[in-house]
């Protein structure tokens, strides 16, 4: 049996992380988000693979062992060079080690400031992105609609990404501090937006609520959450119960040009 | 930069700050079992070469492309080794298992486990952002074969998320 003759996606599967990269021209990029408005497979698997990708860009590095240095000093002729780290410093070291990729950096004003990059509109209560090009409105005035509308899409991409490396960290038992430091900004982010004007739609301001709520439990974990697993399990279950990734996810369907994870 | 005149005390300071980065890079591309001694390996060829280094780019960038350049040549080394002592199915020798199993995470211990071509790529673009056409050189292959073996490692990888 030869599942690529029957396959009707068989054309699409194999490209599905050129269309998260962004590695597809444009034409073929118009195509398959043409493809993904009827093919829930293809939406789910580009879902997957996002999640993958941001999995990816969220692992920690890990310190070798003392006696990695100690046989490096010996070669290069300074056995007397002892490497003797204590735990504040290996906490500082930690904390000054960036991650690698900017969209992880998040902070309450990226959701506002980016801006320009496409429309959101909402049609039949899902969220589209069509492709004209809308200029961000002048400090103090009121956000514009679309504008909004594109924020709100960057803001669930963003936090859809933060459940998803808690779900995993949870499931792995240890949760890193960073994810709670992560849930901290994503939660000021929340609030502006659920703050603004704009914010009329009482399906998005049911989920901006929850997610608030959820954001803050996960925020307030102790930084060894490994230790306390009746809090990470609480905030695990409250993504769940309240199904915020599928609910995101229905309001920002694969493949929006917001949601991709580049920029 | 004072470790480049041969002050190991400096040189030191080096190796604390970009030790974790250069480890985790060697874990994932060649296996827990090989990534202490090509740690050491990178980092003695770092203190012979640091009069090379000269500022052109971030001592962590170089340091980074060093590491990267070192890891895949002794990887191509040993590929040559296993197959010419095993056959052919050695080239799908994928890493050992963790020699440190108390450490090793759900998603960290699948990437071990994926093939050796779709492995380095997943790490290389995934996790360390390098660009297709970078990777392509580096791995000897066709950018098309790059984006291909990452793709391979998505799918495998997608199964590993809970």
């Amino acid at each position: 049996m030869n599942d690529t003759v029957t396959d009707p996606h068989a054309e699409w599967t194999g490209r599905l992380s050129d269309y998260l990269d962004g590695e597809l021209p444009p034409g073929e990029r118009m195509a398959f988000d043409e493809h993904l408005r009827t093919c829930i497979g293809c939406r789910v698997m580009l879902d997957q693979l996002r999640a993958v990708k941001r999995r990816a860009s969220t692992l920690r590095d890990r310190d070798p062992g003392p006696h990695v240095w100690a046989g490096i000093a010996e070669r290069i002729g300074a056995p007397g060079i002892v490497i003797n780290d204590g735990p504040d410093e290996l906490a500082a070291r930690r904390e000054r080690r960036q991650i690698r990729f900017p969209w992880m950096r998040v902070a309450a004003a990226a959701a506002v400031l980016a801006l320009g990059v496409g429309i959101g509109r909402y049609s039949n209560g899902v969220m589209t992105l069509p492709t004209k090009h809308v200029e961000a409105p002048a400090p103090g005035t009121p956000m514009n609609r679309d504008a909004y509308r594109v924020a709100v899409a960057q803001h669930l991409g963003r936090t859809e990404a933060l459940l998803t490396s808690f779900r995993a960290e949870a499931a792995s038992g240890q949760v890193d501090a960073q994810v709670g430091e992560w849930a901290g900004q994503m939660l000021s982010s929340t609030r502006l937006l659920l703050d603004s004007p704009a914010a009329d739609d009482p399906r998005l301001r049911t989920l901006l609520e929850d997610l608030e709520l959820v954001l803050a439990q996960i925020a307030a974990l102790p930084r060894k959450a490994d230790s306390n697993t009746t809090e990470v399990d609480l905030a695990r279950r409250a993504v769940e119960e309240k199904q915020l990734l599928p609910r995101m996810q229905t309001l920002v369907p694969a493949g929006s040009p917001a949601t991709t994870g580049e920029s | 930069m004072a470790a480049a005149a041969g002050d190991g005390h400096a040189f030191a300071r080096l190796y604390r700050e970009h030790a974790g980065r250069i480890h985790s890079l060697a874990r994932r591309m060649a296996g827990d079992g090989e990534a202490d001694e090509l740690t050491q390996d990178v980092f003695v060829r770092a203190w012979e070469k640091l009069r090379t280094f000269r500022g052109e780019s971030a001592f962590g960038t170089w340091l980074h492309r060093l590491a990267v350049n070192l890891i895949l040549a002794r990887r191509q080394q040993a590929s040559t080794r296993r197959a010419r002592d095993a056959g052919d199915e050695a080239l799908e020798w994928t890493p050992g298992r963790s020699a440190h199993p108390e450490l090793a995470m759900d998603f960290e211990t699948a990437i071990a486990k994926l093939p050796d071509g779709a492995r380095q790529v997943f790490v290389l673009f995934d996790v360390e952002g390098y660009r297709h056409d970078e990777i392509a050189e580096m791995l000897g292959v066709s950018v098309g074969t790059s984006k291909s073996q990452l793709h391979r490692a998505r799918m495998i990888l997608r199964e590993h998320l809970g």
